[in-house]
């Protein structure tokens, strides 16, 4: 049956819709890696930056009401390294793998997205848009124009495919969606985290060392279906749904609001099987509900399928 | 003696390593951060290096760590610090 959960995420072919979000599953780590990356549709990696940086000062995780918040701040090795030392051991996990990609500047963007086209082992890019906890403060993927910029550079760089991750700390995200559509993405990635803080009473002082940070967890997966939802229905490239996805009832909600695949992320940090069992909890339910593929639940939830108090 | 190990507190971790370095002991120190995952995969629990060397992470390169290693300035980071990443 496994057969029936292939997916494409646009020219991305991908045996089963389930990844982790950037940032938050190594599988080259101190310890051996719980989820073997061969049973997922693909890996992502830790975002990159050109240059190397430390990230932001502690403390960097706070828990809150069904999630948490995070303000790490992307420590990267930088492009180099990340090319000559990291990269190089993902070619032995039997999957596609994403590259998610931090830049500062559009020629930034380009040129990181340049040298990934060399390396034959990644099958795409993601391009972080959306980190919310940067120095500057600006969030990319809070500004059209920018986020088209920051495509477009890539786009001229690369014919692989591209997905742009989006930002939920904006008014209309579907202005965003539209923009990257327009300038040569070809996917979108929704969401990151919603941007948050937390107080210490006792110094009275900002927990997060960032002051902010992101919120993610089941607390945002409303958030993230209702984005995930709007867009399918406005924009026609394909959409990787994230945002508190920590079960396959989670996974199966985004597939019908219009995910061709979902990331889960927060989640890996209470079960670090999470991945493996919303692979293994879709294959029973397609075989339950006698469904072929995956890809007859994607968009379910829209048209004349949609029968409001059905 | 020959290494004094310690925990709780950054004034007495202060003093330990002073000590240790005026009587030519070593002083190991025993650090909590809060965790995201615990093994390494969210980078959440940093630990701060001496002399700008950047950060380890408390979960898998810790927790115990050298007094000579880490910053032992107070628990609570100056704003200005916060942009140099």
């Amino acid at each position: 049956m496994s057969a029936g959960l292939k997916t494409a995420v646009g020219s991305l072919r991908l045996k089963n819709p389930v990844m982790p979000a950037s940032g938050t599953y190594d599988w080259f780590g101190r310890d051996q890696a719980q989820v073997s990356a061969g049973q997922l549709g693909a890996v992502v990696t830790k975002s990159v930056t050109l240059e190397p940086q430390k990230g932001a000062p502690p403390t960097r995780v706070a828990e809150t009401p069904l999630g948490m918040l995070n303000a790490i701040g992307i420590p990267s090795v930088g492009l180099d390294t990340f090319m000559n030392d990291v990269l190089p051991k993902y070619r032995e996990l039997a999957t596609a793998v994403i590259v998610s990609v931090q830049a500062y500047s559009p020629e930034e963007c380009e040129t990181m997205a340049a040298r990934l086209d060399e390396e034959p082992r990644v099958d795409a890019l993601e391009l972080n848009l959306s980190c919310p906890n940067l120095e500057h403060g600006i969030i990319t993927a809070q500004s059209p124009e920018l986020s088209a910029e920051m495509v477009a550079a890539a786009r001229r760089a690369t014919q692989l495919p591209i997905v742009a991750k989006l930002s939920p700390n904006v008014t209309s995200i579907v202005e965003i969606a539209r923009a990257v559509e327009e300038s040569g993405a070809n996917a979108l990635c929704l969401i990151n985290t919603l941007k948050g803080m937390a107080i210490n009473v006792e110094t009275r002082q900002a927990l997060l060392g960032n002051l902010s940070g992101g919120l993610s967890g089941p607390a945002i997966k409303p958030v993230a279906l209702y984005m995930v939802w709007e867009c399918y229905e406005e924009v026609d490239i394909p959409i990787i749904g994230a945002g508190g996805v920590s079960t396959v009832q989670d996974a199966i909600e985004f597939l019908l609001a219009g995910a061709r695949a979902i990331q889960v992320g927060t989640a890996t940090f209470r079960e670090p099987r999470a991945l493996e069992q919303v692979v293994s909890g879709l294959r029973d339910y397609l075989s339950a509900e006698r469904i072929e593929s995956v890809s007859e639940l994607v968009g379910w939830c829209h048209g004349e399928r949609n029968v409001v108090g059905s | 003696m020959d290494a004094a190990y310690v925990c709780g507190s950054r004034r007495l971790t202060r003093a330990t390593d002073e000590l240790g370095a005026e009587h030519a002991f070593s002083g190991y120190v025993f650090l909590e951060e809060k965790m995201g995952c615990g093994i390494g995969f969210c980078k959440g629990c940093p630990v701060r290096l001496r002399n700008g060397g950047g950060y380890k992470l408390v979960c898998t390169e810790g927790p115990i760590f050298s007094t000579r290693e880490v910053e032992l300035s107070g628990p609570i980071f100056p704003p200005q610090e916060v942009g140099i990443w």
